[in-house]
Parts: C-alpha cells; structure tokens; sequence
C-alpha cells in the first residue's frame, strides 16, 4: 500500500481525536476555573459569617452601656437621649444592619432573624436583596434563601451554622452542586 | 521542478518516515495539546494554590480574630460595672473563669478553625495578656473614653461652663496677686513683733539677773560681816601667842570666812557680768528693731497707695498698720527711751568699776592665808560698793511699766482669738471633721501604687491656724496670770504671736493662691481640647467615685450604686453618721486600729489627699474646701459692702464664711462657688436667713426641722423667684462637695498622683470584690491580647504518602484590644 493510500485511509482521524480530547482539556480548564469560584465564595461567605457573628456578640454590650447612658442622658432630655442612643448603638455604620437594639439571645436564643441580617450586611453592606443578588452570582442555590441558618446560645457562646449548595459556574448535568456547612462559634459579650 | 512540486515530495516524505517509524498522526493532536497547555494549566494550578493558600491565610486571621474577639469577650464585669473599665477576667479559683487568656483563646480557635476543613493544621498556638490597667497610660485611656459620654454628661446635666469658670478665677487671680504685697508688709510687722518678743525675753531675763545680783550683794555684804568678824576674833587669839600651832590655829579661823568672802565677791562679779551681757543683747536686739521698723513703715507706704478693692478702685482699708502703731511702737518707743545710751553707758560704767574693785578685792583674798598676824588687822577689806544692784530691776519695770496698759488687744482682737480657738476647737471634733463611719485604715500591702505626700500650702495654713489658736489661748492665760512681770510679757508675746501667726495664715492663704494659681495657669495654657480631656479624667474621679456626702444614697457614671461599695466594705449603716447622729450615739460601732483591705465610701476624698487613712482624708478635704473656699471667699467678701475691712475682723469673717461654707458643703448642701451679693454672704447682715435655710437642706438637719422649715422656704422662695426675675444673680456655679472636689482635684493634683491613686482604688474595691473566688492584681487586667500561632497550609489534595505535611508554614502574629 503506497503511502497516499494509506494517508486517505487516515483522513478524520485528527477531527476524531480532536473531537474526543479538546473538550476533556475544557472541562480540565473549567473545572480549575470553578474552583476559584468555589474559593471566591466559601471565602466570602466565611468571611461574612465571622465578621457578623463577632458582630452579633458585641450586640449585648452595646445595648447595655447605650441603656445606661440613655438612662441618664433622659435625666437631661430626651431628645439629647436619643442621640446618645444613636452614637452608641450604631457606632460605626451608617445603616441599621451593623448594630441591634434587641436582646433576642436573652429571650430567643435560637432566633436566626439578627444572625440573618447582619449576614447580609457584611455580605453585601446593605439589605437582604443585594446579599440575594450576590450570593446567587456566586452561584449559591436559592440565593438568601437557599442558606440554612441555624443559631444556638449555650452558656454565653453563640454557636451559627451556616448550609448551603454551590452550583458550580458550568453545572452539567446538574452534577455539580456543593454543599457546604459551616459554623462558627463566639463568645457574646455578655455579663 | 517546480516549487509546488518539491513541497508534496517532502510531505511525502513526512507521511512515509511517520508510518514507517510512528503510526502516522493519529494521536499527534494530543500530544500537541499536552504540549502546550501542561505549562498553562501548570501555571494555573499554581496560581489557583497560590490562591487557596492566600485565601486560608486571610480566614485564618479572621478566626484567630474572632478566638481573640471571644477572648476579650470575657472581660472583667465588675470592673465594667463599676469602672466602666474593660479588661480581661481575672483567673478564677471557681466558676468559669478558671483559665487564663492562652487558655480560653485556644479554646475558642479550636472551636473554629474547622470550618477551613483541612486547609490547615495548626502546629503551636498561644495568647498574651499586654498594656494591663497598671500601666497608668493605658488607664487614662480607657478613663477618657469612658467619660468622654458619662462625664460630660455629668457635666452638662451640673451647667459647669468652664470657659466662665476660668475667666473669673483668672480675673479673681490677677487681683488676688496685689494682697501679696500685703503680706509682704504683714510679714515686715511680724518681725517686728517677733524681735520686740525677744526684746521682752531680754528684759524679763534682765531682771531676773538683776535681782539675782542684788541677793548676791546681799550675801557678800553678809559674808563681809562674817569676815569682819573672825578678823576680831583672830587678833584676839594671836595676842601673846608664841607657838606655831597656835598662831595656825588663829589665821584658819579668818581663813574660812576670807574664802566665803571671796566667793561672794565672785558671784556678784559674775552677776555684773551676766547683766552686761544681757543688756548689751538688749541694745542689738534696738538696733535691729530700727530696721523692722524702717521696714514696716516702707511696706505701709507702699499699700496706702498700692491697695485697691476690686469691687468699687478704693483703696483697702486694712487697719493693720494702725493696731501696730497702736500698741507696738508706742512700747518699742518706750523701751527704747529706757535704754537709751545715756542710760545704757552710765550704768555699764559703774558696772565696770565694782568689778575693778572686785577683781583686786578677790586677788588680796586670795593672798590672805600667806598673811602673818600682824598684817592681818591692815589686810581687812572692806566691801565694794554696789548700790546699784537695785537700779537694775528698777530699769526692766520702768521699760515695760506702761506696757500692761497698752497691751488691751484692738478691738476685734478678743472677738478673732475667742473665735478661732472656738473654730479650731470644733474642726478638732472629729465627728465634724469626718464621717465616724468612713474611718478605714488601708494597709499599704493592699495598695497597687503608693501614694503622693500632701501639698505644702495646706500643711502651712493648717499650721498658721493652729498657731493663731494657740496665741489665743496664751492670751487668755496670759490674762489671768497673777505675777505682773509674767502677765505683761505672756500678754504682749500672745498678741505678738498672734499678729505673727495673722502674718503666717495670710502668706499661707498667699502660698495656696500661687498654687491654684499655678493650676489655673497651667489650665488656662492648654489648648481647648487637652482642657476638656483634662476635665473629663478629673470629672470621672469626682462623679464615679463615692465621697462623704454621696456613699449612701449616690450612684457612680456607670449607674453602680455607692452603697455597695460601703457594703463591700464591711461598713454598717448603725453606725454613726454625723455630728448629730454622734450627739445620741455611745460607740461608734466600726473598728478603729484594724488594717483594712479598701475604704469604706471616702474614695474621692483619697483621690485628693492620697493618704490611707479614710478620716484623715476626710480631715484634709474638709480642710482642703475651707480652703478653697477662703480662696474664693477672700475675693467675694472683700467685694461685699457689709463686711467691714479691719483685718482682724476681716480675717475673722472670711475664716467664718468659709466654714459655714464648708460645713454646708460636707453635711450636701450646695454652695454658689462665687458668691456675688450680700444675701448670700452668710456673714453679711443679709446672709443669715440664707443660712438658716441652707443649714436645714443639710443632712444634718433633723426630718422634722427640714419639714417645718422647708415648707416655709418653698413658698418664701417663690416670692423670691418671682420677685428676682431680672435681677442680677447672686452667685456663680451652685456647687456640691463633689464639684468643689472636682475643682480641688484639676488644679491641685497632678495627672500621675490622680492616676496611681486611682489604680489603688480599683485594685482594693476589685481585690475586694473577687476575695473569695479569683486573685485580682490590676497588673493582671489586661486591655490587649496577643496571639501566636503557627500552623501548616496543607496542599489542596492532600495525600499524605506523595504531599507530606504540606511544604508552606505560615506563623500569625494578631493583637486585639478593647
């Protein structure tokens, strides 16, 4: 068989072959780049469960050193005690979610409606609709809603748990969701 | 050949040599694939582990954050509710806090670090407490913070302006600095008191000396008669004796009486001497009371013109200068005709003549025993003459015969020494003084700091008082002392001494001014901001800290009941409280000598005086106010119409003003800090009637009394409001102790002294607090954590058998503070 017989009889082989092994090289590159992703958004939500949860801890003191001050700043005034009320509660933020006048770990010790809120501020810095907005681009099922959020207070040390699935960006046959749970625990600074 | 045709015979030659040798292409996409992306996807994977690891790296600071956020999460609670302090919780013999900070901080990590899964392995961690509250930077602070709401809350709710209390203290200060020259002629007539004083010791020991040599000429006149006689007696014997033993036996006799003789002849030249001696200091103590004289009369000249009341430009109309003229110089003048130096020398001439003759009489006496019979008729010598042995006493009565009846004191000087010793006698009851149950004894060993001695100017006017009382109370001995010699000098001495001390409580007065002043001065250069931050540290120990009139009843910044404090302290509310619940108690219940581990409710009073002894620091703010308030009270009352500017009565009524003032402020009744009409002047002819009423809103006052009288007083007082809309006030700043403590405390007390006598305090209340469950040590209370911790990135798929223990370590360093 002369050489351009046999060189016919091999004629798609390199389509074939590149048909089987380019796409196993995508998905190597796809996979690699859903790994970021992974990373990007284990990272940020862990790093918005720590900071809200060291957020939610201070919560107790404040709101027991702005009874205080309240308590003698209405001796003057009331209008000077609800300043007061401001400055001390909500010290640093200029929005509601960072700081909380309710005692809940008091009373509703397993009431995720604080823990929720100020996930949602230090995730996204406002309301629950751009955390649901971001969380859903990072590719968490369900958004807000897909996260389970679970708070227990036990002997002054708040313990929040965090469940969720991660689609991963190119989710093929449906295959590629993560679920993750994290928790963290923290003392509330509380007498 | 054409080109085109020497292309297809190479790539014919391609085909055969890759069939031959390879199995043509097939697979060569492959290996071109694997070729080109091994690098990238190399690259990638590195990037991406990279990646991971820098993300493990920054959440495993966010959870050393958060171990180190729980950490401090165990802070110290009764410090935060006493204090308003924040500092970790001391290690625990019991409860939950039995471990310490690198306990509980790895506690808390190992809680979380999971939620990396097995990102790491953490190989060494470990916490450090740093910057405790023994660290008096660290305290103030945390002081200033903590005030900067609480305090000036405080502080507004009281209407303290304190730019319009520096300015008017400030105005106060600058006229306040002419009565220093005042002083300064105050002082010139002192010395001249003192050296007249010494004048006096001079002439009541002259006559002393004076009568000692006229008994001393008496008994060698007595002793010359002796002599004379056992002369006679010796010729006799020696008449028509022969024998040696005999002839002895003669001249012994004229011997023994010739050594009397001699030695009276010795006393009595000794007696001239000493006379000389004393008359002669007489005459320097003159020449040196010429010069205080000069002196006093130059300081006189300068205040007739210098001297000017604020109030109204005259000039004070201080008549000390007349009661010195008064009585003073007319006895100095008096004294000093006596001895003039006329006198003096005609004197010491005869002086100097009897003892010539004594001498030579002394010297032939001395030679009697060598003397043979027959010259013993010739040898006897007569006596010298010293009639004027007697002038000397004459010469000291006649110095201060006139003295007795200049010596009444000026007019209010009865009434300022009958006073002051009543004052001094009643700051010496000590249920005035202090509250009988704030009496702790602090023993050093429960200190943290030891604490700062108290300000000179206090223990001066203090010292100035108490020398006027003892003046006082000479003068009235002096009165009843029946020898006259005595009477006149103790009496002149006691009015001496009194002007003297005057002089003393005056520049001591002076002394406390130049201290507020200095104060003040410092104060004032401050910029705005180190003024306020400088008031909210001060206010925080004036308003946080109980005191004698807010233990029972107050409450601290942090909203922490005083009383609990008393309680802590052992203290019992049977015990008694003031000078009335004293009157009806028998025993004062607390103990007295025991070395007690805190104070009882005087805390504030110790941020002041700094000793450990509760009742003294209670004595020295008591004493502290007064004189603050004479600070004050000086100026007020020198403004006021009513009150007459004679010094001793002016002394008298400013000391008096001050007290009740003082009195007031102690039991918790309120003072204007500057006191601007009459009407509340209490030693005004208007003042009283504010005084009764003040006195009932005291804590002293009985129930009843306050009831009866305040229902009175509110009606009273709203005619007066309505009847004072629109007119000027009649004071500036109501305060309480507390405020006139705050003041005391800012321009008295140095920020290192208010600090470390600040720790003392939380370390004995805290100390006290945990005694039966942790060890407190406020260098313990620490404010920041560090921690440490070393641990391992592990590799994304870690495979034990190929990846080891991972190849990066990574070791964090994190500080977390309140």
């Amino acid at each position: 068989m002369d050489t351009d017989t046999v060189t016919k009889n091999e004629h798609g082989t390199l389509t074939l072959e590149m048909s089987i092994v380019l796409p196993i090289f995508i998905f190597m590159f796809l996979f690699i780049f859903g790994m970021f992703n992974i990373i990007i958004a284990q990272n940020m939500i862990t790093h918005a469960l720590v900071q809200s949860t060291m957020s939610v801890s201070l919560d107790p003191f404040l709101l027991e050193r702005s009874e205080l001050i309240g308590e003698t700043a209405t001796e003057i005034s009331s209008g000077l005690s609800d300043v007061l009320l401001q400055f001390i509660a909500i010290p640093s933020r200029d929005s509601e979610y960072f700081a909380s006048n309710s005692d809940w770990y008091k009373f509703y010790p397993d009431d995720t409606k604080v823990i929720k809120e100020r996930f949602c501020a230090y995730f996204a810095g406002g309301s629950e609709r751009d955390a649901d907005t971001k969380l859903s681009d990072l590719g968490i099922e369900n958004g807000i809603d897909g996260i389970d959020f679970t708070v227990n207070v036990s002997n002054k040390i708040m313990s929040a748990t965090i469940e969720y699935e991660l689609n991963l960006p190119f989710n093929f046959f449906e295959v590629g969701k993560i679920p993750i749970k994290q928790t963290i625990k923290q003392r509330l600074w509380l007498k | 050949m054409s080109r085109k045709k020497v292309i297809k015979k190479r790539i014919k030659e391609v085909n055969k040599w890759l069939h031959k040798y390879i199995n043509g292409w097939k697979g060569s996409v492959s290996i071109f694939l694997a070729l080109i992306t091994t690098p990238f996807l190399s690259i990638a994977l590195v990037i991406f582990e990279s990646a991971r690891y820098q993300s493990v790296v920054e959440m495993m600071n966010e959870l050393i954050d958060s171990a180190g956020f729980s950490t401090l999460a165990e802070y110290d609670t009764y410090l935060e509710d006493r204090f308003g302090l924040l500092a970790t919780a001391p290690v625990g013999t019991s409860g939950v806090n039995t471990t310490d900070v690198n306990s509980r901080f790895r506690g808390y990590l190992a809680n979380n670090v999971d939620v990396l899964g097995n990102g790491v392995t953490i190989k060494n961690s470990s916490a450090y407490g740093k910057y405790a509250l023994s660290d008096t930077a660290v305290l103030r602070s945390q002081l200033l913070e903590y005030g900067e709401v609480s305090a000036t809350t405080e502080l507004v709710t009281e209407g303290f302006d304190i730019d319009v209390l520096i300015d008017y203290l400030m105005g106060a200060n600058e006229t306040l600095k002419n009565i220093e020259k005042s002083v300064k002629t105050i002082n010139a007539g002192a010395d001249l008191g003192k050296d007249f004083g010494n004048i006096l010791d001079s002439i009541g020991d002259l006559k002393e000396l004076g009568s000692d040599f006229k008994e001393s000429n008496k008994e060698y006149k007595e002793a010359y008669a002796e002599y004379s006689d056992k002369a006679d007696e010796c010729s006799k014997k020696l008449e028509g004796a022969n024998d040696a033993q005999r002839i002895s036996d003669a001249l012994d006799i004229v011997n023994e009486s010739a050594s009397i003789y001699k030695e009276k002849a010795s006393d009595c030249k000794s007696a001239i001497s000493k006379i000389k001696s004393k008359m002669g200091t007489l005459r320097t103590s003159l020449d040196k009371i010429l010069e205080d004289i000069q002196n006093l009369k130059d300081g006189m000249n300068e205040l007739s013109y210098d001297e000017r009341d604020p109030a109204t430009n005259e000039p004070f109309e201080f008549n000390l200068t007349n009661d010195l003229s008064d009585n003073l110089l007319a006895m100095i003048d008096q004294t000093s005709d006596s001895f003039s130096e006329y006198e003096v020398n005609k004197f010491f001439d005869k002086c100097n003549t009897a003892t010539a003759a004594l001498g030579e009489q002394i010297t032939l006496l001395n030679g009697i025993g060598s003397k043979t019979d027959t010259d013993i008729e010739s040898e006897i010598l007569k006596p010298v003459d010293m009639d004027f042995a007697g002038d000397v006493e004459d010469l000291a009565d006649m110095a201060i015969k006139d003295a007795d009846a200049l010596s009444p004191a000026p007019a209010a000087l009865d009434s300022v020494v009958s006073l002051l010793k009543s004052v001094m006698d009643s700051l010496n009851e000590t249920t005035l003084f202090y509250d009988l149950r704030l009496d702790a004894k602090v023993s050093s060993e429960y200190l943290y700091s030891h604490g700062v001695a108290p300000s000179l100017a206090s223990v001066m006017l203090m010292a100035s008082i108490q020398s006027m009382q003892r003046a006082g109370e000479d003068y009235g001995d002096a009165i009843t002392e029946t020898n006259f010699l005595k009477r006149v000098i103790q009496k002149v001495k006691s009015i001496v001494d009194l002007i003297a001390s005057a002089a003393e409580f005056i520049a001591a007065v002076a002394g406390a001014l130049i201290d507020l002043s200095l104060g003040l001065a410092d104060f004032a250069m401050m910029s705005s901001d180190d003024q306020l931050q400088h008031f909210i540290l001060y206010s925080y120990g004036a308003y946080n800290m109980p005191n004698r009139t807010t233990y029972e009843a107050g409450k601290g910044l942090s909203g922490y009941s005083f009383s609990k404090i008393y309680e802590l302290a052992g203290g019992k509310y049977d015990s008694p409280k003031s000078i009335i619940d004293t009157l009806t108690a028998v025993q004062p219940t607390v103990p007295q000598s025991p070395q007690h581990r805190m104070f009882r409710g005087a805390e504030g009073e110790y941020l002041l005086s700094g000793t450990t002894d509760e009742a003294g620091n209670q004595q020295a703010v008591f004493f502290q106010i007064f004189l603050l308030r004479l600070f004050i009270n000086f100026w007020c009352l020198a403004a006021c119409p009513e009150i007459p500017k004679e010094i001793f009565t002016f002394i008298l009524y400013v000391v008096v003003e001050s007290f009740l003032d003082t009195f007031i402020l102690v039991n918790g009744g309120d003072e204007y800090l500057i006191k601007l009409s009459p009407d509340v002047i209490y030693t005004s002819a208007s003042g009283f009637t504010t005084l009764l009423k003040d006195f009932v809103n005291t804590s002293s006052a009985s129930e009843n009394l306050k009831k009866f009288l305040t229902g009175k007083r509110t009606k009273e007082e709203k005619e007066l409001k309505n009847a004072d809309k629109g007119k000027p006030p009649k004071g500036l700043f109501s305060c309480s102790y507390s405020e006139h403590l705050l003041l005391l405390l800012i321009f008295c007390t140095p920020e290192s002294s208010y600090l470390q006598r600040m720790q003392n305090l939380i370390q004995l209340e805290a100390a006290e607090n945990y005694k039966n469950t942790a060890s407190f040590r406020l260098s313990n209370t620490y404010t920041y954590v560090e921690t440490n911790v070393d641990y391992q990135l592990n590799p994304l798929f870690k495979l034990d058998s190929l990846t080891g223990n991972g190849l990066l370590e990574s070791v964090s360093r994190r500080y977390h503070g309140y």
